[in-house]
């Protein structure tokens, strides 16, 4: 008896994952339990195990083949062996959300084009009013049906592909090409999301640190030992949050379906982390309920995990604001993309010391000070010049002047 | 506005009705000196005369023929059984004879009639107290059917009911009889036949109810905006016959999703007929599949009855289903 093991719903609202690695070859006798492949998805790198004892009859998939939930990944011949029990819970009664008989083919394997399509009616509907053939259509849903983001997507895709595919002529020998995969993938379509969708604009404005330097220094007195060491951002964030509670446009989405702007009322904030992959972004959760050294712990657990790519799906979802610390490693300025559907990012970039014009006592001096550029990107559907303009004016004051957060604080 | 029960606002409208309608007459089991098993009628002996609040037998099938030839006559009776599940004596009657009058007789004969009549479950009541039979009354043309969710919507509808010219099967949702109190209007007050009201407007799940169910259509609305933000616009039916398919039309195109919440069994219920007249109008506007939450298909148990009655995480689970559709969810 074969035993077909299929790729399954690991979770986390992934559909897809790239096969990195086989630990078995056809032929190979394997245990239950034993670890089969490794798959990495947008998030996570998952073993896959077996839950048969048998011999690999046949592996359905390469290394570096991407695999979607559903799709078989290894067969496997049981019937010196046969399954003691597999250990799959039993199925539940998913009839009506699974599509019934007919259907119920096309979930086994992905949709061809001339099969049968799965769609809402008032997704067909809107498909015919677009123009589209909906069998043409990738659907992202359970047994690849088609949802209303799947019909923007497909129309984009499809005029993309029209404009830009003949660009690229093969140099054969000149040129590598390596398959756009996991974070690289994911980063690569949120940012093409992001500038498909938002209107973005870039502001800039510098910033004196002096008084960041000196509450830093002066902080370190206080700090237990379990404490960890301050950085500029957890102070950044807690400047801000005032900031975006007197703004709470910067604090919004738009959503597009319903023409609405949703203005939330907490304080997520997004701190973009470089890792090897490629950028995440996981999230402070409630930043506004934080203070600075649980806002430096988390800062620190949050860019450890996310190097290690050991964070939970939710830790990266569910962002309000986002702040990129690009000057980190260098640049001047820059022009950040938004991480939509939030509204607004904030570019923090490297202080510097530099000669400043101050007024002492009445009369224009030449200081050498700290200082640091902040670029805000905006969403300008939404968000105005002017608005950004007295939003950094005022997280400026706040920076150079951190006392002025507690009159705000209750 | 004085503050009722449902039983008193029923009660203060059939006593403000007869008083200026000398042609309505009440009859039906223990109505009259015992005042009714849910006291509905307490006072009225007194009041009217036992000619006008008349104590009957035990016997369903002569207290809805005996009322049918009292229409016919010229009266305008308002039978109680004292639960809707003994009416089914009476059914050959109601059937066969009542709602067929106006027909038969080209117009010349309607039997002007209100069957008065608790329903539903969770009181307790088990197999024979317990049962929620609309979806028979509604299948059945010539009758209305009319199921208010509250004293002052009670108030509206029986008065309209009794004013009506046609036969009306009144259900009380028993389990509220005295569950909560409501403002109830003194004076005159009708809410028409025929016409649903949206009991809690929302953007992004229908739930359409009426009768005790609605009670835990609404609290699963404040739960799913509370805990998942998802805002349900909450239709009361209130008339099962005729619907107002107007109302549920308007809020399944504003929302795209849709769903019944009633405590009969589920083949063949009242849920079925909506499912059913969406699925013929509103096809288009559907972004998933029509949930029905109700009762289910056995007779109506003893202890399990907390179990069998559609409860605020059963009600929830649906709204969850139907809205997750959209977003390429899966049951979960």
């Amino acid at each position: 008896m074969i035993y077909e093991l299929k790729f399954t719903d690991i979770g986390e609202g992934v559909h897809e994952g790239e096969l990195l690695l086989w630990h078995v070859g056809s032929g190979d006798s394997v245990k239950e339990d034993q670890v089969l492949a490794e798959v990495e998805t947008e998030k996570v790198e998952v073993e896959i195990t077996s839950p048969v004892d048998g011999v690999v009859e046949s592996l359905e998939k390469k290394e570096g083949d991407v695999v979607n939930v559903g799709e078989v990944l290894v067969k496997i011949e049981t019937s010196n062996t046969p399954p003691a029990e597999i250990k799959e819970p039993p199925p539940k009664d998913e009839s009506l959300f699974k599509p019934t008989a007919p259907f119920k083919e096309s979930q086994e394997k992905p949709r061809s084009n001339s099969g049968p399509v799965l769609a809402a009616p008032a997704v067909r509907k809107k498909a015919r009013e677009m123009g589209i053939n909906i069998a043409e259509v990738k659907g992202s849903g359970p047994g690849g049906r088609v949802l209303f983001p799947d019909l923007d997507i497909h129309t984009k895709t499809s005029t993309e592909q029209v404009e830009k595919q003949p660009a690229i002529v093969p140099q054969t020998g000149l040129e590598e090409r390596t398959p756009l995969r996991g974070i690289r993938r994911a980063v690569a379509r949120n940012m093409r999301k992001s500038k498909d969708t938002a209107a973005h604009f870039t502001v800039h404005d510098e910033v004196d640190m002096s008084s960041l330097d000196r509450l830093k220094d002066a902080a370190e007195s206080m700090a237990t030992s379990e404490d960890v060491k301050i950085t500029y951002l957890p102070i950044i964030i807690k400047c801000l949050i005032p900031a975006l509670k007197e703004f709470p446009i910067l604090n919004s989405s738009l959503d597009d379906n319903k023409e609405e702007i949703v203005t939330k009322h907490y304080y997520n904030i997004g701190i973009a982390v470089d890792t090897e992959d490629g950028l995440i972004v996981p999230v402070i959760k409630n930043a506004d309920q934080k203070n600075i050294w649980e806002l430096a712990a988390e800062i620190k657990d949050l860019a450890e995990r996310a190097r290690s790519r050991d964070l939970k799906l939710e830790e990266v979802q569910g962002g309000t604001f986002t702040v990129t610390s690009i000057g980190n490693i260098g640049g001047a300025m820059a022009t950040p993309i938004i991480r939509w559907p939030e509204v607004a990012i904030l570019g923090v970039m490297k202080g510097k010391l530099r000669p400043v014009v101050i007024e002492e006592n009445g009369e224009p001096k030449i200081a050498i000070r700290r200082m640091m550029f902040l670029s805000i990107s905006v969403d300008h559907r939404i968000v105005d010049g002017a608005t950004v303009a007295r939003f950094l004016n005022r997280l400026i004051q706040y920076i150079e002047n951190p006392g002025l957060v507690l009159l705000r604080e209750k | 506005m004085p503050e009722l029960t449902l039983v008193e606002s029923i009660r203060q409208t059939l006593s403000q009705e007869m008083e200026q309608d000398p042609k309505i007459v009440l009859l039906g089991e223990d109505i009259g000196t015992n005042g009714g098993v849910f006291r509905v009628t307490e006072g009225l002996i007194d009041k009217f005369g036992p000619e006008r609040v008349i104590d009957t037998p035990l016997s369903e099938s002569g207290i809805i023929g005996f009322a049918t030839g009292m229409a016919l006559y010229g009266l305008h009776p308002i039978p109680e059984i004292q639960f809707v599940d003994f009416i089914w004596p009476g059914w050959d009657q109601i059937m066969s004879e009542l709602s067929k009058y106006r027909y038969r007789s080209g117009g010349q004969y309607p039997a002007h009639l209100v069957i008065r009549t608790p329903y539903g479950g969770g009181v307790g009541g088990a197999l024979y107290h317990s049962q929620s039979p609309e979806a028979y009354f509604a299948h059945t043309p010539g009758l209305k059917v009319v199921i208010p969710s509250g004293p002052k919507d009670a108030k509206g509808l029986l008065t309209s009911s009794i004013r009506d010219s046609d036969p009306v099967i009144f259900m009380e949702p028993k389990r509220i009889y005295r569950a909560f109190r409501e403002e109830v209007p003194e004076g005159e007050f009708t809410v028409p036949l025929g016409v649903a009201s949206v009991a809690r407007e929302g953007d992004d799940v229908t739930i359409l109810s009426y009768g005790s169910m609605l009670h835990k259509a609404l609290e699963t609305a404040d739960k799913v905006r509370d805990e998942q933000h998802i805002s349900c616009e909450v239709i009361d039916l209130r008339t099962l016959l005729p619907l107002d398919i107007t109302t549920i039309e308007k809020s399944v195109k504003k929302t795209g999703r849709v769903m019944s919440v009633t405590e009969d069994t589920k083949t063949a219920g009242f849920g079925a007929e909506l499912s059913a007249l969406i699925a013929e109008r509103l096809i288009e506007y559907l972004e998933a599949p029509i949930l029905r939450v109700t009762g289910f298909d056995t007779p109506f148990p003893f202890v399990h009855e907390p179990d069998y009655l559609p409860s605020v995480n059963r009600i929830q689970d649906s709204v969850l289903q139907i809205y997750n559709y959209s977003y390429g969810g899966a049951s979960k």
